[in-house]
């Protein structure tokens, strides 16, 4: 077989490229939020961090999706959880993306609530970026109780608990 | 070529909509009856393969989250095909022939309450000159089956007849969405949906799950006293645009059918995923099926159609049926794309 | 096309077509291989396009699951096909959407970093020297999407940080695609330029998983199977690495998947994988510097490193036996290969 070389056919000489055109996709979706789910977000209107405990390895999930991960079977107990936890690890923004409406720079980080096994992703306020550190102590700052709505926007942000830096064990592998 | 078997198969109740649970928890149950029945477990399993889009979910990446509904840890051989379930199988047999592994999980589910079914499904059309125009899923069908009718090897009386065999197959499945008795004479006075397609003309929209376990040789008969032997499978695409071919026949699964030998011994039944009515007897004439040969005895996917579950459903429900020995050979058909453009065949037997 | 004349072939020569790709959402366009087919094999009637895992990796694992089941004895398919098959790999656009009821925090970044980077007891600049030595690899890289010929440690260095501690320049961009062959020995001169698979792995563990983030089980137990299936040992017989990691960061976890699997006890990251180095990374090219999302190509150029001749597509010496790894998600998902230039006894 001959290469195929485009710039060689003389129809398609000269030709000025299109280089975008613009198809609206607009989809809408309205979800299910789960068994699981429902219960969390129902717990987190009444400012109540509520996890779910894997029958199997005893693992606690923040939030639940309805079935451990680790196991493949439904999550069954219920755990109430403090308003308190550790950064696990973090990033500092520093530029503006889509949609976003936080001041620049601003700090994004895993905390691992006290009590859980999985991380929950979340935005480190009141303190300086530059001082954020892994194994930082904090505690979740809440919307005033008129806007509460079954969603985890509920957490505004996370703040610094002055407590000492948590050990590196406490939070090995929930990066 | 290794004698490979789906040993056990299982399915969610389908529903227009699910609203009590997510994918995962939709999903879960499903699987949870195959490692019961079989005894293996997401440790034990040799790969494991999964079909969705994510177009359903609206969601990018949507298929990792619902592996917690196998739980893979210690982590496991998996992999995914943003395609029909009974593309996932086809690619877990192709595992299963390197002779690797002795058994698979086959997992499919399809949730298509969140959106707007027939508007997602344009998404899969040419994105530069016919996506943008927006014509639904509907239309389109409706496109290839007035093409069938002018070319006068069907009638509407056919059509309609279709769908009356189908509800009337699905009150034996107690999985199905829709089923009843239907005349051909009331289905014909029902109006329009998509001119020359009514409404029973076309399959519904639901949610739904399916998963299926594979096994080869000796490990097969242990864990299923009949075990249902692909004898053969293929499957094959033809091209895109609507007007390059001719809809009223079905290219690739007439050579796709060929490949998986279908035509080498009788056929006791067919489990056809052929969505709307028409689409079964271009299906059927494509496979050389004939009038002997008892077509969708599940209801199909008039009865129930999770978008993206519903080809891996066909083998399963044709499987499930020679293991109960209701039959030795079957076929089934798996498709994807508009207006029939992709097909899998796979040709199962139950003795062996 | 390019990739059929590379074999020597036509699309008549073709049994199948693996397409890999991202997620549907990013490409824009629901099962997009449904369109694309009027691209891949036209002429040629209906063909087998079958869309595999998201990541180059174990798309390309498909078909050689074929060439192997084909060398075991048996026909990969009824139609008695030879398991030749060609993988490729493509990205449209990109589509931003947020998951569904969790954390619905308005803001992106990437977290992991400082968790992937403390326990492996890396230098603060790991990520500069790392993103230095790809950019001079990729010079020798015509289909690199970026070439930097005066890049230098500092320039890498002073680079912004959109989200500390990862720097634009240890970002990776989006490339076009990637397309590359499988074949056995049916192929006739297949024997040209031919990269022999000699093992396929792939690896997927809970999203939640107990390792440490810097060592993941999943790439650990890849690695000792792909190795496994190949029959050699890391260090002694791998010339050369192709490694996916969207940045810089996450390049010493690789190496350390690679010490772990050759029995070290997990050394601190040296400079190895520079081309003068142990283990020369990323001859041709780099997810860093040309990263079709979905890693699709990774390992496909690298079994274009392997096969090529000395100076065709600029790898310093000829490459024998060649390991590839490739990963999705957060550092979750992977799927390596080891190829060699030789046809494996």
């Amino acid at each position: 077989m001959s290469p195929i070389d485009l710039e060689q056919i003389p129809a398609l000489a000269d030709v000025e490229p299109v280089k975008s055109t613009k198809t609206p996709l607009r989809l809408d979706y309205e979800y299910t939020a789960g068994a699981a789910s429902s219960r969390f977000l129902r717990a987190v209107k009444e400012k109540k961090l509520r996890g779910q405990r894997c029958p199997k390895c005893g693992k606690v999930y923040l939030p639940p999706r309805g079935a451990c991960p680790t196991d493949g079977v439904p999550t069954t107990d219920e755990v109430e959880l403090p308003h308190t936890g550790t950064v696990t690890t973090f990033c500092v923004v520093n530029v503006p993306f889509h949609g976003q409406q936080m001041e620049i720079p601003y700090v994004s980080a895993n905390v691992l609530v006290d009590g859980a096994d999985l991380p929950l992703f979340g935005l480190i306020q009141e303190m300086p970026a530059h001082d954020v550190r892994m194994g930082l102590r904090v505690e979740a700052v809440w919307k005033d109780d008129d806007e509460l709505e079954t969603s985890l926007e509920n957490i505004k942000w996370w703040r610094p608990t002055g407590e000492p830096d948590a050990d590196p064990s406490t939070y090995e592998g929930q990066m | 070529m290794r004698d490979v078997a789906i040993v056990a198969f299982a399915q969610s109740k389908h529903e227009r909509r699910i609203e009590g649970y997510n994918e995962i928890e939709m999903m879960m149950p499903v699987v949870g009856e195959l490692w019961e029945r079989t005894g293996l477990s997401a440790d034990t399993v040799g790969f494991t393969c999964s079909g969705s889009t994510d177009f359903l979910a609206g969601q990018a990446f949507s298929f990792v989250t619902i592996l917690d509904a196998i739980g893979p840890w210690p982590p496991i051989s998996e992999s995914h095909v943003e395609m029909d379930g009974a593309w996932a199988l086809y690619e877990a047999w192709v595992k299963l022939q390197m002779g690797e592994i002795d058994t698979a999980l086959v997992y499919s589910y399809g949730k298509s309450s969140p959106g707007d079914l027939p508007k997602v499904l344009t998404t899969q059309l040419e994105p530069y000159s016919v996506a943008p125009l927006w014509p639904d899923a509907i239309s389109v069908a409706g496109l290839q089956a007035r093409a069938l009718l002018d070319s006068g090897r069907a009638t509407e009386a056919d059509l309609a007849g279709v769908a009356v065999r189908n509800r009337a197959h699905a009150k034996d499945n107690p999985k199905a969405q829709l089923a009843g008795d239907y005349t051909v004479e009331e289905i014909l006075a029902e109006p329009y949906l998509a001119n020359p397609l009514r409404k029973h003309d076309c399959p519904p929209i639901t949610d739904g799950a399916a998963a299926v376990i594979l096994a080869a040789g000796d490990v097969a008969r242990e864990l299923n006293d009949r075990p249902a032997w692909i004898r053969g499978i293929d499957h094959r695409v033809e091209a895109h645009a609507l007007g390059a071919r001719d809809l009223t026949r079905s290219a690739s699964t007439r050579l796709a059918g060929e490949k998986a030998g279908v035509g080498d011994a009788p056929v006791d039944f067919a489990e056809l995923h052929a969505p709307f009515t028409h689409q079964e007897l271009i299906v059927a004439e494509a496979l050389g099926l004939g009038d002997d040969v008892t077509v969708n005895p599940s209801g199909g996917p008039l009865a129930a159609n999770p978008v993206m579950a519903a080809g891996l459903i066909r083998l399963g429900e044709a499987a499930e049926r020679l293991s109960r020995g209701e039959g030795d050979r079957a076929v089934a058909h798996a498709t994807s794309g508009p207006c029939l453009q992709q097909n899998l065949v796979c040709v199962l037997e139950g003795e062996g | 096309m390019r990739a059929l004349e590379d074999a020597g072939m036509t699309w008549g020569d073709i049994d199948a077509v693996v397409l890999g790709k991202a997620p549907d959402l990013f490409e824009g366009v629901m099962k997009p291989e449904l369109y694309l087919t009027d691209a891949l094999g036209g002429g040629t009637g209906p063909a087998r396009v079958h869309t595999a895992g998201s990541v180059g990796g174990s798309t390309t694992s498909s078909p050689a699951s074929c060439r192997r089941a084909s060398t075991s004895g048996s026909s990969p398919s009824p139609s008695r096909s030879s398991p030749r098959a060609r993988p490729c790999g493509r990205c449209r656009c990109r589509c931003r959407s947020p998951p569904p009821l969790v954390a619905k925090v308005r803001a992106v970044s990437s977290p992991p970093h400082p968790g992937v980077h403390a326990p492996l007891g890396a230098p603060p600049h790991i990520s500069c020297l790392v993103a230095l030595k790809d950019r001079q690899n990729a010079l020798k890289n015509p289909y690199a999407h970026l070439h930097e010929h005066d890049v230098t440690f500092e320039k890498i260095e002073e680079s912004m940080m959109p989200g500390d501690p990862i720097r634009y320049s240890e970002t990776p961009v989006v490339g076009r695609r990637a397309t590359g062959h499988l074949r056995n020995e049916a192929g006739g001169d297949a024997n040209r330029n031919a990269a022999w698979i000699l093992g396929t792995a792939m690896r997927e563990p809970t999203r939640c998983s107990p390792a440490v983030t810097s060592e993941p089980l999943a790439g650990q137990q890849c690695a000792d199977d792909v190795f496994a299936q190949a029959g050699t040992r890391p260090a002694a017989e791998i010339d050369v690495a192709e490694i996916t990691c969207r940045s810089r960061g996450t390049s010493p976890m690789a190496r350390r998947t690679w010490a772990r699997a050759e029995g070290e006890a997990g050394s601190s990251p040296r400079r190895v994988t520079a081309m003068d180095g142990d283990l020369p990374g990323q001859p041709v090219r780099r997810r860093a510097l040309h990263q079709p999302i979905s890693a699709s190509g990774t390992a496909l150029r690298g079994v274009g490193d392997t096969g090529a001749g000395p100076g065709r597509r600029a790898p310093d010496r000829r490459r024998t036996r060649l390991w590839i790894r490739a990963y999705g998600g957060g550092s979750q998902f992977f799927a390596m290969w080891v190829v060699s230039a030789t046809k494996p006894a």
